[in-house]
C-alpha cells in the first residue's frame, strides 16, 4: 500500500501535520485521504513517528556557555588571524628570512661574479689591457699572428685569466717596454706555471702571472704589441661577448675549469713555453721567478699607480647590476620585516 | 525578558546582555548539539563556541528569530565539527566485531560504563532514537531534530540552515519516513501506543 503513495505525497502529509499547508492544499489533501485509505495510515505513522520524537529525552547544558570578557577578548585576536590579511603574516616572516638569506648570499657570491663581468665590460675600453694579462692570447698571436685564432685562444685563455686583477696588467702593457719588460719572467716561468695551472685549476694564479708578464715579455718589441693590439682589436669585438658568457660559465670562478678548456691551457701554455724560449729569452734576467707566479694580486697591488684606477673600475661598473641587486634584496627584507611588525603590533591590539 | 531588547543591547557590546541570551538557550543549543553528534563533551564544546561565534557575528544579526539564529550557529558548529571527525576519524561510527561485522546491538548503547545520570536519559526510546537518528544524513537530521525535537517552525529552520522553505519541508519529510522505518525494527522497546506496526495489520 505504501508503495502507491509518492515522495510529494509524503511531504504534503509531513506539513499537514504541521499545519504549513495552505487552506485549499489541505481540502484537497483531507479529500484524498478519505478516499484513500493507506493515505491516512501513513498520516498516523508519520504523526506518530513525530511524537517519538518530540518524547526524546531532552539534555540540559552540562554547565553554563555565558561567555566571559576574558574568552571575548582573546578571541579576537583569533579571530583577526583567521581573517584573509592577518594569514600573510608567517608567509611575510617567510619572506624576510629569504630576502636576508639572499643578501647574505649575493654578498658571498658577487666577488667572484664581478670578474668576468668587469673584465668583459673593461674590454672595450681598454684592449691593451687584455693583452697584457690574456698571457697565452699574445703569445698565440705572436707566433701565429692569425687574428681568428688569437681570438679564439684569446677566449680560452681569457676565461683562465679574466678573474683577478684583470686590469693590473694593463698599465703594464700600455705603459712601456721596460715595464712590459718585467713579464718576461713569466714567460720563463709558464713551464712551471703549467702544473700549477691544471692541478690547481686556479685560473688567477697563471693568468694574472702571466698575463701581465707573458704577453709582455713575448711582445718586446713596440711594433709587435701594436700589431697584436690591432689585430687582437679586430678579432676581439666579436669574441667579447661570447668571451663574457663563457667566463661566467665556466670553471674557472670556482676554479675548476671544464676539461677542455684545461686541455687548451695545456696546450696554450706549451706553445707559450716555447715561444718564450726562443723569441723572448731576454724575458728570465728582468724579473725573478716567484713573482710572477706565486701571487700576481699582491704584484699588482705592489704597483700602485698601475693598480689603482683599474682596480676601481671593476667595482665601479659592477655596481649597477650586483649592488643594485643587493640594494633592493635588503629594501625587500626591510620592507617584509617593517610588514611584519606591523602585523604583529596589530595582532596584539 | 524582551529578546529583542537584549539582543540590541549585545549588538551594543553589553556582555551581560548577551549571557542573558546564552541563559536562554543554552539547553536547546546543546540538546542540538549533543544529537547532532552524539557525544557530549564534543557538544558542549561545539555549543560554546557556536555561542562565542555568535558573538563575534552579531554585527550581522539583521533580525528577526534570535532562536533561528543562535541554531543556524550551532548547526554550523556541529558541521564543522563533523568534517573534523570525517578528515581525522579516532573512532568507529559504528561497532564492529574483529570480523568486521557491525554488531547488532551495540554495547555502548546499553552501558558503557555509564553514569547512574546518563544510564538514566539514555532509556531504551532514547537510544532508539538517537541510533535512528544517526542514520539519517546530517542535514536531514539537522532539520528533523529542529522541527521535531526543538519545535522551531519552517520559517525558522530555513534561516538556520540558510536553505529555502521547499528544501525544509522535502527533508522534514524524507527525515520522518526514515526514522519511521528505523524506529519499527524497535517496535518492541517502544510504549504501546507508539508501536507503528500496529496499524499496518489490518
Amino acid at each position: 500500500m505504501r508503495a502507491h503513495i509518492n515522495q510529494r505525497d509524503f511531504e504534503k502529509l509531513s506539513a499537514y501535520l504541521d499545519g504549513q499547508l495552505t487552506p485549499s492544499e489541505r481540502k484537497k489533501l483531507e479529500e484524498r485521504m478519505r478516499a484513500r485509505p493507506e493515505l491516512r495510515t501513513a498520516l498516523e505513522e508519520m504523526d506518530r513517528t513525530r511524537a517519538l520524537l518530540r518524547m526524546a529525552p531532552r539534555r540540559r547544558a552540562p554547565r553554563n556557555f555565558t561567555l566571559t570578557p576574558a574568552m571575548v577578548g582573546a578571541d579576537r585576536p583569533a579571530k583577526r588571524q583567521s581573517g584573509g590579511f592577518p594569514s600573510l603574516f608567517p608567509a611575510l616572516s617567510f619572506a624576510s628570512a629569504i630576502a636576508t638569506l639572499a643578501l647574505v648570499i649575493s654578498f658571498l657570491v658577487s666577488p667572484s661574479l664581478s670578474r668576468p663581468e668587469t673584465t668583459a665590460m673593461m674590454e672595450p675600453q681598454s684592449p691593451a689591457a687584455e693583452e697584457g694579462f690574456s698571457v697565452l692570447s699574445t703569445e698565440e698571436a705572436a707566433g701565429e699572428l692569425a687574428a681568428g685564432e688569437a681570438g679564439a685562444a684569446d677566449r680560452a685563455a681569457e676565461t683562465f685569466a679574466i678573474p683577478e686583477m684583470p686590469a693590473a696588467a694593463a698599465p703594464e702593457a700600455e705603459q712601456a717596454p721596460e715595464i712590459a719588460q718585467a713579464p718576461p719572467a713569466a714567460g720563463d716561468t709558464m713551464s712551471d706555471r703549467a702544473g700549477p695551472i691544471i692541478t690547481w685549476g686556479y685560473p688567477d694564479a697563471g693568468g694574472m702571472g702571466g698575463g701581465g708578464k707573458g704577453g709582455s715579455g713575448i711582445v718586446v718589441p713596440p711594433q709587435g704589441i701594436e700589431s697584436l693590439q690591432n689585430g687582437e682589436l679586430a678579432a676581439r669585438s666579436a669574441p667579447s661577448d661570447e668571451l663574457q658568457a663563457k667566463a661566467s660559465s665556466s670553471g674557472p670562478i670556482l676554479g675548476l675549469p671544464p676539461t677542455e678548456l684545461a686541455g687548451q691551457i695545456i696546450d696554450s701554455s706549451g706553445e707559450v713555453r716555447e715561444e718564450g724560449l726562443l723569441v723572448a729569452p731576454a724575458g728570465g734576467q728582468a724579473e725573478p721567478v716567484p713573482q710572477s707566479d706565486a701571487a700576481p694580486q699582491y704584484e699588482a697591488e705592489e704597483q700602485p699607480g698601475a693598480v689603482q684606477t683599474p682596480q676601481a673600475m671593476p667595482r665601479l661598473l659592477g655596481l649597477p647590476v650586483l649592488y643594485v641587486i643587493q640594494g633592493l634584496l635588503g629594501l625587500l627584507a626591510l620592507v617584509t620585516g617593517v610588514a611584519a611588525y606591523i602585523l604583529w603590533r596589530r595582532s596584539k591590539v | 525578558m524582551d529578546e529583542a531588547a537584549l539582543v540590541e543591547q549585545a549588538r551594543a557590546g553589553d556582555l551581560n546582555a548577551f549571557n542573558r541570551l546564552v541563559l536562554e538557550y543554552q539547553d536547546m543549543a546543546f540538546n542540538l548539539a549533543v544529537r547532532m553528534l552524539n557525544d557530549d563533551d564534543a557538544a558542549a564544546d561545539v555549543t560554546q563556541t557556536a555561542f562565542l561565534s555568535a558573538y563575534r557575528s552579531l554585527s550581522s544579526f539583521r533580525g528577526g528569530s534570535f532562536r533561528a539564529w543562535v541554531m543556524r550557529m550551532v548547526t554550523n558548529a556541529c558541521y564543522d565539527e563533523l568534517r573534523r571527525r570525517k578528515r581525522r576519524p579516532t573512532v568507529a561510527l559504528e561497532p564492529v566485531t574483529d570480523d568486521d561485522e557491525e554488531i547488532e546491538s551495540p554495547a555502548w548503547l546499553a552501558d558503557d560504563s555509564p553514569s547512574p545520570e546518563e544510564e538514566m536519559v539514555r532509556s531504551e526510546l532514547d537510544a532508539a532514537l538517537q541510533r535512528c537518528l544517526n542514520g539519517l544524513g546530517e542535514d536531514f537530521r539537522a532539520v528533523v531534530l529542529m522541527v521535531d525535537v526543538e519545535g522551531l517552525d519552517y520559517q525558522e529552520v530555513a534561516e538556520a540552515t540558510g536553505k529555502p522553505l521547499g528544501t525544509i519541508k522535502s527533508r522534514l519529510a524524507r527525515a520522518r519516513l526514515k526514522m519511521r522505518d528505523c524506529l519499527r525494527q524497535y517496535g518492541e522497546l517502544l510504549p504501546s501506543v507508539f508501536r507503528l506496526d500496529d496499524e499496518v495489520t489490518p
